[in-house]
């Protein structure tokens, strides 16, 4: 998607978002910030995604995770500025928010990314419209021109590879 | 959901039969940190952004569910103390009820039509007879109520009779002609009347029914030097209590009339109450008295035609009776 295509549906999508946010925060000052910081997000994953993609429904995702994000990160801050400098230590060394758990998100992201890889494109390409973009197999089969049971039957066994592999990898 | 469940619903993801609302709600149930080893797998496939949307709605839905019950909570309060608030005017109610049975003078005030006594006719009673604005006439007796004064006055003698039937009856608001409902032995006035008339047998009618509330029994007393079926005395012993409070009532009905009603005497202390009323149309004249004496109030009432001769003898024999000092001050039978 180019800059001027994205541009094109940028202030839907905002307004959309800003929405989402303002249901989740209740302040207006919150909401335009999650909504500011999800455009920038929705705009990094439109770069690597084709023009023709309706991007409402990932919209709505991208800016739900922007809201968690900032709560989380308010409430962080929170916790921070009504604990002493001894609670700080702990609070720091909390595993949900430690160095730790960043470093294995990103081996997660770097797993999965290995892991799609070894999909065929078309498999590649239905798996992420229904994990990225949130559509249903009749949307998929919309616009994919795919019938709906072929659509579900090569979701299904993108699933079926991504699982097993990562199973494998997992040692699970 | 049980784990049952969510496996079932983790086989239809991975079979491609899940609606992007199932996949939501696999998600949700995904976010719990102590979930099957194979099941992070699925967490990581349905992705870091399925994931935080699961979050989102895990964080709305519990904020609603908060709210419903913050909000069902109120619900509760709001109708626990509605019923509060309806069980208090309930009780109030009830009580202002047994409180208005227990008060003869206040049923009196809306309750014109008792009337025993055989009487001319006049059309200005019979208005006041089917009159019955009662939230007038309840608003008047309370006025009545709260500015008449209190019967007990401990700087008047204890045993004499003070007059004061101006003063103490001064504050009392005028029940005005215009108004002539309104009262329980309001001002009715004819073109014959000089001052406005007021019939003294409304407190006759106060007293039979603090009587036959109180179940005391009335009885009769001849009272007339020559035996003249026109006089007739009453007498009741009332037991002194707090809860009658016999006095103060009777000096609201005294309250009740103007001081200039022809015959107007009114004389009370802490153990006596003397009250006459002459009434011109009848041509009848009305004394009563009460006085404490061993615990009980001994409530006197006469009524005879103007000018007949009568006697309170009957009384203070009854009253040396009740006081049981009849043999010993057999004289002082004239009051």
């Amino acid at each position: 998607m180019t800059r001027a295509e994205f541009e094109l549906t940028a202030r839907q999508l905002r307004a959309h978002m800003l929405k989402i946010a303002l249901d989740f925060f209740g302040s207006k000052d919150n909401a335009e910030d999650v909504a500011q910081e999800a455009m920038l997000q929705l705009w990094r994953y439109c770069e690597h995604i084709d023009g023709s993609r309706n991007v409402s429904g990932l919209a709505v995702r991208v800016a739900k995770n922007c809201c968690v994000n900032h709560y989380r990160k308010q409430r962080m801050d929170q916790r921070f500025n009504n604990v002493d400098s001894g609670m700080a230590v702990m609070v720091r060394a909390d595993p949900s928010y430690s160095p730790q758990e960043r470093l294995e998100a990103e081996d997660a992201r770097r797993l999965m990314t290995e892991v799609m890889a070894r999909l065929k494109p078309r498999e590649r390409e239905l798996f992420e419209l229904r994990s990225l973009d949130g559509l249903s197999t009749k949307e998929i089969a919309e616009l994919t021109g795919i019938p709906k049971k072929s659509v579900s039957a090569m979701v299904s066994t993108a699933r079926m590879k991504v699982f097993l592999e990562l199973k494998k990898r997992l040692r699970l | 959901m049980t784990d049952k469940e969510i496996q079932k619903l983790i086989d239809r993801y991975l079979g491609g039969l899940t609606s992007p609302e199932e996949e939501r709600q696999l998600a949700r149930k995904l976010l719990r940190p102590d979930i099957p080893e194979d099941w992070k797998a699925i967490r990581l496939m349905l992705g870091d952004l399925a994931m935080g949307e699961a979050e989102y709605d895990d964080i709305m839905v519990h904020r609603q569910q908060k709210e419903t019950v913050v909000s069902m909570r109120r619900r509760w309060m709001a109708a626990a103390a509605s019923l509060l608030l309806i069980i208090g005017i309930g009780a109030l109610i009830w009580m202002q009820r047994g409180n208005e049975t227990q008060m003869p003078d206040k049923s009196l005030a809306v309750t014109t039509h008792v009337d025993r006594s055989p009487r001319p006719s006049y059309p200005e009673t019979t208005n006041l007879r089917t009159s019955t604005s009662q939230p007038h006439a309840s608003r008047s007796v309370r006025t009545l109520r709260t500015q008449s004064p209190l019967p007990t006055h401990p700087e008047s003698a204890p045993d004499g009779l003070t007059s004061a039937p101006n003063e103490e009856c001064s504050q009392t608001e005028p029940v005005t002609q215009e108004e002539p409902r309104l009262h329980y032995a309001a001002h009715i006035q004819t073109k014959a009347d000089t001052v406005s008339y007021q019939d003294p047998v409304r407190v006759d009618e106060f007293i039979a029914k603090m009587a036959d509330y109180y179940n005391v029994r009335q009885g009769e007393l001849t009272c007339s030097v020559h035996a003249d079926s026109n006089v007739v005395s009453t007498v009741y012993v009332f037991p002194d209590k707090q809860d009658i409070n016999l006095f103060n009532r009777l000096l609201q009905v005294a309250c009740w009339y103007s001081d200039e009603t022809p015959g107007y005497l009114l004389s009370f202390s802490h153990r006596q109450f003397f009250f006459e009323l002459k009434d011109v149309r009848r041509q009848l004249q009305y004394r009563w008295i009460a006085e404490r004496i061993n615990g009980k109030i001994l409530l006197y009432g006469t009524n005879a035609p103007i000018g007949a001769e009568t006697s309170s003898a009957c009384y203070q024999e009854y009253r040396d009776e009740l006081m049981h000092t009849r043999r010993i001050t057999p004289k002082t039978r004239d009051i």
